[in-house]
């Protein structure tokens, strides 16, 4: 049988060389019903349920990881392709949502790389380039500006990073899933992570002038 | 006031919450992942049977059937076939192939008529052949094959005169020339 898509932490059946504790989600997994489709042949409903089920949540991850509308609709779709592909090889080492934004976090930094090759155009509601309206030094920063600020910010990080960042915090993953995804350990993560937030308080406070 | 990193790790929560995929895209990934379209058989099928009819057309079409005059010669027992020089005591086998019904072999030696077939005691006939025997003596042998739409009489004896009947009736002809030594 082919491997699960390479670029993903290995995901073999049990007798695999690499035995893994058995996983919780393979239980609690709410995606189970997508394998169960899938087990019965029908691919094209398993995509349809995960589309309908994780398609907002990788859409709004892939555009705020790269900040472009048109690029973020393309890779979207490149995923639920990918994994419309590869959902035979799944075999419920993670949940299938770890699984997918695995496949999604790939994606993003592939096209990241290549937006940094080709120079890219960034689209328009890019916020690293509107002008901050500056409070009076030490004023409380309010949400919206807060927002624009972050979102600037985190374009400073490496991709990595602000990768994982979102994966944190907007899409709610333990560092566990994020370690499954990103074929690193947990705490190597968390401490990448902890590390970016100081730096963001730091940045938001310096372009805002406010205090958070 | 709240914690500013807290602060911080909640606007990340919130980050794109405005945001909607754009309209149609689950039908392009659909699109995308659909099986290719499988051609009606009847798309492989309409060129084949094409083929079928013109193969039949060219096979099966009535044509006039070909019309020739073979010989063979018998020396010592031996069939020689080909481009051979006749010899004196071979026995020359005159076919005339696909004449049809109305179909006749004569053979001139010497333009005198020494055998006509069918009718005579060494010839044989088929629905498709009608063939002579004759054993080769010293001469000029012609070797005259007809066909006709209509049965055809039998020759006078000098060949000049025999082919130019034959002709006027309408006969077609095929002529061997063989000089024996």
């Amino acid at each position: 049988m082919a491997p699960e898509n390479p670029k993903l932490p290995p995901a073999g059946p049990s007798g695999d060389a690499r035995e893994t504790p058995p996983n919780p989600a393979r239980v609690t997994d709410p995606d189970s019903d997508v394998v169960g489709l899938v087990a019965n042949g029908d691919m094209t409903g398993a995509l349809r349920r995960l589309m309908e089920r994780h398609g907002t949540s990788v859409y709004r991850y892939c555009r705020e990881a790269l900040r472009d509308a048109t690029l973020a609709d393309d890779v979207q779709q490149q995923v639920f392709i990918e994994a419309f592909r590869d959902l035979p090889r799944f075999h419920q080492r993670s949940s299938i949502r770890t699984w997918l934004f695995g496949i999604a976090r790939h994606r993003v930094l592939d096209a990241a790389k290549s937006r940094r090759r080709a120079q890219a155009h960034i689209d328009g509601d890019d916020a690293t380039g509107v002008p901050d309206p500056r409070p009076a030094p030490g004023e409380w920063i309010d949400g919206v500006r807060l927002r624009k600020a972050l979102v600037a910010c985190l374009d400073e990080l490496r991709a990595q990073v602000r990768v994982a960042l979102l994966l944190r915090f907007q899409q709610g993953f333990t560092f566990e899933d994020m370690a499954v995804m990103c074929d690193e350990k947990p705490g190597t993560l968390q401490a990448q992570v902890t590390r970016a937030l100081p730096v963001l308080r730091a940045c938001i406070e310096n372009r805002t002038g406010g205090s958070l | 006031m709240s914690d500013p990193i807290a602060r911080i790790e909640e606007a990340l929560a919130g980050l794109g919450a405005e945001h909607e995929p754009p309209r149609g895209w689950e039908a392009r990934v659909l699109a995308a992942t659909a099986p290719p379209k499988q051609r009606r058989w009847w798309v492989f099928a309409a060129p084949a049977v094409a083929l079928a009819a013109v193969a039949v057309f060219v096979l099966r079409w009535p044509r006039e059937p070909g019309f020739e005059l073979a010989i063979t010669f018998d020396r010592d027992s031996v069939v020689v076939r080909g481009d051979v020089s006749p010899h004196v005591g071979d026995v020359a086998h005159a076919t005339a192939i696909g004449g049809g019904p109305n179909c006749a072999v004569w053979i001139y030696r010497d333009d005198a008529l020494v055998m006509a077939c069918p009718g005579g005691a060494k010839c044989r006939s088929s629905s498709t052949s009608t063939s002579a025997d004759v054993t080769l003596t010293i001469g000029t042998y012609w070797i005259v094959a007809l066909r006709a739409s209509s049965p055809i009489a039998m020759p006078a004896g000098k060949i000049d005169l025999d082919l130019a009947r034959a002709q006027d009736e309408g006969a077609t002809l095929a002529r061997k020339h063989l000089t024996v030594h």
